[in-house]
């Protein structure tokens, strides 16, 4: 019985990806800089669609939303944004002024 | 329930049984280092519209996968590599899709046919962590266009808290980490006194106060958010050493500080874990629970939970042999949420009852004491 082995190959990572440098990315985007409105963002972040973003990926920080948009494919950011602005009755948010650096290790 | 002894079973006409001399190059380059294992036969090479992992087949796998070319029924074969767990075997191998089997009159076999063979409900999570863990294979479910490695990296990586530029610097030494962990210093002198440091990768600073003990196979997480790290901190590395522990390790950087798996020590028996555990509790109620993911949960919150590592692996690539409980946890939900979502069936469904046979309770992830004395971690018998 021992003898008789079928194994799955390759479904975990080479050795080092838990290290800094091979870690999946994680990023932080700030969605609004408004402190009033961020308590209402974290909170319509947990209703965004669920194959966006999950919920565990949003942790309010002071007056940032921090999203770990590492599970966010594509073009799913942008249609994340959209979704919390919607959320949030509309509010527009201003891409172009409230992108942090990246934080992925250079 | 089906007697695969009884019944007709055939190999999946779909896959492809390579032997090790039928490698091209590539294949080669890849899993050469398999040829090594005396019992390696060749590679399982999964149809090639799926995403699924290539597989590695020993001698008497593929006589099974040979004779099964065409349809049969082989009871004294089965009862033969199998013994008294043949149907449990088959059950296991008809759901990964890598043999069919009759079903009024048609060959099927993967998730699709689930609900013919397993009877067996499998509970709603039964706790935080467990509802994280489910949680975390909804979002698996919802991933598209993975490979299985990056699926299982996603999964054994989910709820671990986003950094940022400020945390990077904060923890960028581990100086600075420990500073952090020990501000008055009374943790540091304890660490000191009892234990012995060193980093034991990239991604960890470990402690020991002895040499390495053999069959540490228990592990004990201890997850507390970043804000109550030092408190806990504390405490456990003083239950640690009432326990006689031997060693446990701490996740470095900012990275490691957020994982939740961030503290793990290491027992060579359940009961020693326990003890431990109940010794953080009471001192550590009011801390602020992370939560691992795909462990047995100790506490309520989840600031404690339990796992056990597997035994070495062989026939398998060189940096699989040694996984840890949640790596090779995380590797299985992996390939079998990608078998799932690629027959269109319930992931979820399908994650908790296949998982169940490899024994592990998917309603609280505890595993099952003799889950590696099974199929699981079946050539540990014959390394024994």
């Amino acid at each position: 019985m021992a003898s008789f082995k079928i194994r799955d190959l390759m479904v975990t990572l080479e050795p080092g990806w838990q290290g800094h440098q091979k870690l999946p990315s994680a990023y932080a985007e700030t969605l609004c800089e408004s402190n009033s409105a961020v308590q209402d963002l974290c909170k319509a972040s947990h209703y965004v669609t669920p194959d966006l973003c999950k919920p565990s990926h949003f942790l309010c920080k002071g007056s940032l939303l921090v999203v770990n948009i590492d599970c966010v494919r594509d073009q799913g950011l942008e249609r994340l944004k959209v979704q919390l602005a919607e959320l949030l009755e509309g509010e527009p948010t201003d891409s172009s002024a409230s992108k942090l650096p990246s934080e992925t290790p250079k | 329930m089906i007697d695969f002894r009884q019944a007709r079973l055939r190999s999946n006409p779909r896959f492809r049984l390579v032997p090790y001399d039928g490698l091209q190059t590539p294949e080669l380059n890849a899993f050469g280092c398999l040829r090594d294992d005396p019992d390696f036969f060749g590679i399982l090479v999964p149809p090639q519209a799926s995403a699924l992992p290539i597989k590695s087949v020993s001698r008497d796998a593929a006589l099974l996968f040979l004779a099964l070319t065409e349809p049969a029924c082989l009871p004294h074969l089965l009862t033969s590599l199998f013994g008294s767990s043949a149907n449990d075997r088959l059950r296991q191998l008809v759901l990964d899709g890598v043999f069919e089997v009759e079903l009024e009159g048609q060959f099927a076999s993967g998730p699709a046919v689930l609900q013919k063979l397993s009877h067996e409900t499998c509970g709603h999570p039964s706790s935080r962590v467990a509802q994280l863990s489910s949680d975390a294979i909804a979002y698996a479910a919802a991933l598209e266009s993975l490979a299985v490695r990056d699926m299982a990296a996603r999964l054994y990586l989910f709820n671990a808290v986003p950094s940022t530029l400020a945390l990077h610097r904060r923890f960028a030494t581990d100086d600075r980490l420990l500073s952090f962990l020990s501000e008055s210093g009374d943790t540091a002198r304890r660490l000191q006194s009892t234990w012995s440091s060193e980093p034991v990768s990239e991604s960890w600073l470990a402690w020991f106060n002895a040499g390495p003990v053999p069959g540490e196979t228990y592990k004990l997480y201890v997850s507390p958010m970043l804000d109550d790290l030092p408190a806990v901190f504390a405490i456990a590395v003083e239950a640690f050493a009432k326990v006689r522990c031997s060693h446990f390790k701490l996740g470095r950087g900012a990275y490691g500080a957020l994982r939740p798996d961030k503290l793990v020590a290491y027992f060579a028996r359940l009961d020693q874990l326990q003890t431990a555990a109940e010794l953080i509790k009471p001192s550590a109620r009011g801390a602020r629970a992370q939560g691992v993911p795909f462990s047995a949960p100790i506490d309520p919150d989840g600031l404690l939970s339990w796992g056990m590592d597997p035994p070495r692996f062989e026939q398998v690539l060189t940096w699989q042999q040694q996984q840890s409980w949640r790596q090779w946890l995380t590797g299985r939900i992996a390939v079998y949420a990608m078998g799932a979502k690629e027959a269109g069936t319930d992931v979820q469904a399908f994650v908790r009852r296949r998982i169940a046979l490899d024994g592990v309770d998917p309603s609280d992830w505890t595993p099952d004491l003799g889950i590696w004395r099974g199929p699981a971690g079946a050539e540990q018998e014959v390394a024994a």
